[in-house]
């Protein structure tokens, strides 16, 4: 599988093998993680464990495996690395939806992939996509059924992606309030110079 | 295949070869039960998922044009269709034979699917499943291998315990060749035209070349390769010229819905290649309704926005890019040419608009934006034109 393939099926499926060892930390009531590069800031939920892993961030309760909230910061050059191609700061968030959906679809790593449903919704006051995609691991990966949802916005500085994954058995549909009440806390600051 | 199934061959291989060892030759009775056993479990999978297509009329065609064919083996061929885009069809050693919408969206008339039915009941008749099992010795092996090939050509996770049970990946040359055979002589029999398979393999042998495609789940991809089975099919054809039947309208009304299904699966997996060479088939077009060209629009639109940059692909960054551009210009023709013959189809109001925003015309997007939104009352579905309805209305406003 190709490294964009990878990030693919990392951010959505959640392989934990996939990504280096690291040290998870616990989120205290209220915390806030920052990340300055892009100037965003979220407040995963308290006593979920967190991690992150270059450009994105993520939060798991029971294991990423089984369910995690996510964010992946973007810059516009190379955005869409499983396509081979960039954003624009000027793309709106049905293009954007429609080359997240492409990208996953590229990954080939997610079987039997459906759109649930693409539809437009506003994040930390931007226009943004909402994405509800259904999906199983690769046999040789367990055939395990996964849903996924990805909220992205574009911006100056990147394209910002909130995402939450889980296996349909047990974890998706308990914690899909949870995912959105994090998205609530999404906000991005305005920054000095685009990066 | 995958690189993760390929990092679990050796294993795999090791532990076939303790099985080998280990296990005591079954004699026929039990490999029969045996085979009986996983087929079965294989087909209540397919049953309780969502691959079977669900309809009633349909189902029941292909199942009068199995009976036609196979007059003695009423009863015991059982044919299904499979909601899957892909040219496929396969038997299976209790009767049951499974038959891909995307092979119907393939096929011109009946004739055509006679010549499928036929091949895949003569595995059937010839007790094919069987013997290539007992040939390999092993069934452990024949799922084994079965999985990781279909892993490797992405079968749907249903089908995989059925791989090595059935003729979904292809039997030896010899019992392919003997399929063909089988089902020539009951086309003949039955009173169908003969040319039929030599020119639905015709256009399999066309697509997969444009899609550069030499193995894969496709049903004569490799077993023999589909040029060799057109050889074979005209030459059968050449020693009984034929005057008969075709099924056209029939076959064209009856597979209407399994037909545009597949069509929209192509369409949702993005693959605009697929899309062109089927739909650039003036035939296949017109057998369709009017607004079906909206998929062959699309089709260029996802092919221009998927040209390869130079580096992966043989041809120059010159000849990319005048391919491109070409596909850009014609997907826009196309969209035109729809809204002329379907003025009244919703999405392509919707893509042009999307068209023409890109390229910087954006009174015309606005405008056809309008007119999606008139023309379709979901609001779910149309959020998105309505966000840029109001972005173009702020922005085109003195």
């Amino acid at each position: 599988m190709s490294k964009a393939g990878i990030r693919v099926f990392v951010l959505l499926a959640g392989m934990a093998f996939a990504i280096p060892a690291m040290a998870w930390k616990i989120v205290a009531e209220g915390q806030r993680y920052t990340h300055k590069a892009s100037g965003y800031s979220i407040q995963y939920p308290a006593d979920w464990r967190y991690e992150k892993y270059g450009d994105f961030s993520f939060a798991t309760r029971d294991g990423p495996c089984l369910q995690r909230i996510y964010v992946d910061f973007r810059k516009h050059k190379k955005a869409f690395r499983a396509l081979d191609k960039d954003a624009t700061p000027e793309m709106m968030p049905q293009e954007l939806a429609e080359k997240i959906v492409a990208e996953m679809e590229a990954a080939g790593s997610l079987q039997n992939m459906e759109v649930l449903s693409n539809e437009p919704t506003t994040l930390a006051g931007r226009p943004a996509f909402r994405v509800h995609v259904s999906f199983r691991t690769a046999v040789d990966a367990g055939s395990v059924r996964y849903e996924g949802i990805v909220v992205g916005t574009n911006s100056p500085q990147g394209i910002f992606l909130i995402g939450y994954s889980g296996s349909v058995f047990n974890y998706f549909a308990r914690d899909v309030d949870t995912y959105d009440k994090t998205l609530a806390t999404f906000a991005v600051a305005e920054l000095k110079r685009a990066r | 295949m995958s690189m993760a199934s390929m990092n679990v061959i050796p294993a795999a291989v090791i532990l076939l070869a303790l099985q080998a060892g280990s296990a005591h030759a079954l004699d026929e009775q039990e490999q029969r039960a045996r085979i009986e056993f996983e087929t079965k479990k294989g087909e209540y999978q397919i049953e309780h998922s969502e691959l079977l297509f669900k309809d009633s009329e349909l189902n029941a065609y292909l199942q009068e044009v199995t009976d036609r064919l196979f007059p003695d083996m009423k009863d015991k061929l059982h044919v299904r269709a499979i909601r899957d885009p892909n040219f496929n069809a396969f038997a299976v050693a209790t009767g049951g034979v499974y038959f891909n919408t995307g092979t119907l969206l393939r096929l011109d008339d009946e004739s055509q699917l006679a010549s499928v039915l036929g091949h895949e009941g003569t595995h059937y008749t010839g007790d094919h499943m069987y013997r290539s099992v007992h040939a390999a010795k092993s069934a452990s092996v024949i799922t084994l291998i079965g999985g990781f090939a279909a892993a490797g050509f992405g079968i749907p996770p249903e089908l995989v315990g059925l791989v090595g049970y059935s003729s979904m990946m292809g039997f030896s040359r010899g019992y392919e060749r003997e399929a063909d055979r089988g089902g020539f002589d009951r086309m003949s029999q039955a009173g169908y035209d003969l040319r039929g398979g030599a020119l639905a393999f015709e256009r399999l042998d066309r697509e997969l070349t444009v899609r550069y495609i030499d193995r894969g789940p496709y049903f004569f991809a490799s077993h023999p390769n589909v040029k060799e089975r057109v050889t074979n099919l005209t030459e059968f054809g050449g020693e009984s010229p034929s005057e008969g039947e075709k099924g056209t309208d029939r076959y064209l009304a009856v597979t209407l819905r399994a037909r545009l299904d597949a069509l929209a699966q192509i369409h949702r997996g993005g693959d605009g290649r697929t899309l062109v060479f089927l739909l650039e088939d003036e035939k296949l077009l017109k057998s369709l309704p009017p607004e079906s060209r909206y998929y062959l629009a699309e089709g260029f639109r996802l092919r221009a926005e998927k040209a390869k940059r130079p580096g992966k692909d043989k041809r120059s960054a010159q000849e990319i890019e005048v391919q491109r551009a070409s596909d850009a210009a014609r997907a826009v023709q196309e969209y035109e040419l729809t809204l002329e013959q379907a003025p009244e189809f919703a999405p392509t109001y919707e893509a042009l608009a999307m068209s023409h925003y890109r390229s910087g015309d954006k009174s015309r997007a606005l405008e056809l934006f309008q007119r999606y939104v008139e023309l379709n009352p979901d609001q779910k579905q149309t959020g998105y034109a309505r966000q840029y309805i109001e972005l173009l209305s702020k922005e085109l406003t003195p």
